[in-house]
């Protein structure tokens, strides 16, 4: 790169200042630049500014119940698996599988209230 | 730039801590999973909806995501940060989210200017009179209308930098693209954006 930049240079080295990783001759012949060309200094200026609002976002939080709905869909998720897995092991199908575990729960329950 | 890179770094719970509970939650440990989950809800739930711009939308995203996580857990590379992996498996959702949405004819339907000022992060003990809250609620419209505008990569990019502050071999890592693809694509984004914003401004 010449020591004068080209308006094409000046703005390839947007990015690079607008990180703060421009090494300084670079910025200062950038600098150098943007004082004397209106056109390059007002790019930079929407630039720098356009990059600055985004960067000053705040971030937008996950609601409260978040990670409980997570949680939850991930034990759902794990219980169809498992009656998946029984009707792939025992060669039954769930609509016999599920009344048969249905029955052994309120036959349980009515053993353990007598 | 690279001070604020390094601050939101730090402030995410080192590298090794994810591991541990990365570990923990394979052998099956769901306290470890649900800490996981807390540790990098905001940041999964901000991107989705910088990439969606519906905060429902971002939400179901944003739970696929963290349940695609557990379903892979074991599949995680140590040797690299779980933030990326996580990142890259937001880019990867919400992307097919937004063309099943465009196949679906389907607009959005919430803007950051319909959340209220304690739903965002910031400093909920010294709101802002009222005139200046309106006035800055409009800006971040602003700002996040034109982010809308950019193409789907360049959103994403924009995010992942200028959002998130992830350093560009990370971004090229989670988007699988070269390290000068990503910085050539952001130029771009960034100065449609200032074409977009400054045309706004008096």
């Amino acid at each position: 790169m010449s020591a004068e930049l080209s308006h094409g240079e000046a703005r390839s080295l947007f990015p690079a200042l607008v990180d703060r990783e421009l090494g300084e001759p670079d910025e200062v012949r950038l600098r150098a630049h943007l004082e004397i060309c209106d056109d390059c200094r007002t790019g930079w200026t929407r630039y720098e500014r356009a990059v600055e609002k985004v960067r000053s976002l705040e971030r937008v939080r996950a609601p409260k119940t978040f990670a409980s709905q997570v949680l939850l869909r991930s034990r759902r998720r794990r219980g169809l698996r498992a009656i998946a897995r029984a009707e792939a092991d025992y060669r039954l199908p769930t609509e016999i599988i599920i009344p048969v575990l249905i029955a052994a729960l309120v036959a349980l329950v009515i053993f353990l209230a007598l | 730039m690279a001070d604020e890179t390094i601050d939101i770094a730090a402030g995410l719970g080192d590298g090794a801590a994810d591991l541990e509970l990365v570990d923990r939650a394979v052998r099956g440990d769901r306290n470890a999973f649900e800490s996981l989950v807390v540790e990098h809800q905001d940041r999964v739930f901000d991107f989705c909806f910088r990439m969606l711009g519906d905060r429902e939308e971002a939400s179901d995203i944003a739970q696929d995501v963290f349940l695609s996580v557990h379903r892979h857990l074991r599949e995680f590379r140590r040797d690299a940060k779980l933030t990326t992996w996580l990142f890259r498996i937001s880019r990867n959702h919400c992307l097919n989210r937004i063309k099943h949405l465009a196949r679906r004819g389907r607009g959005r339907t919430e803007s950051i200017s319909d959340i209220d000022e304690s739903r965002l992060d910031g400093s909920l003990g010294s709101a802002p009179p009222p005139d200046q809250a309106l006035a800055q609620a409009a800006e971040r419209k602003q700002v996040q209308d034109a982010i809308a505008r950019l193409d789907d990569d360049q959103r994403a990019l924009v995010a992942l930098r200028d959002i998130e502050g992830l350093s560009y071999e990370e971004i090229a890592e989670i988007s699988e693209l070269p390290l000068g693809t990503v910085k050539s694509r952001l130029h771009r984004a960034r100065e449609k954006l200032a074409e977009l914003l400054g045309g706004l401004e008096p």
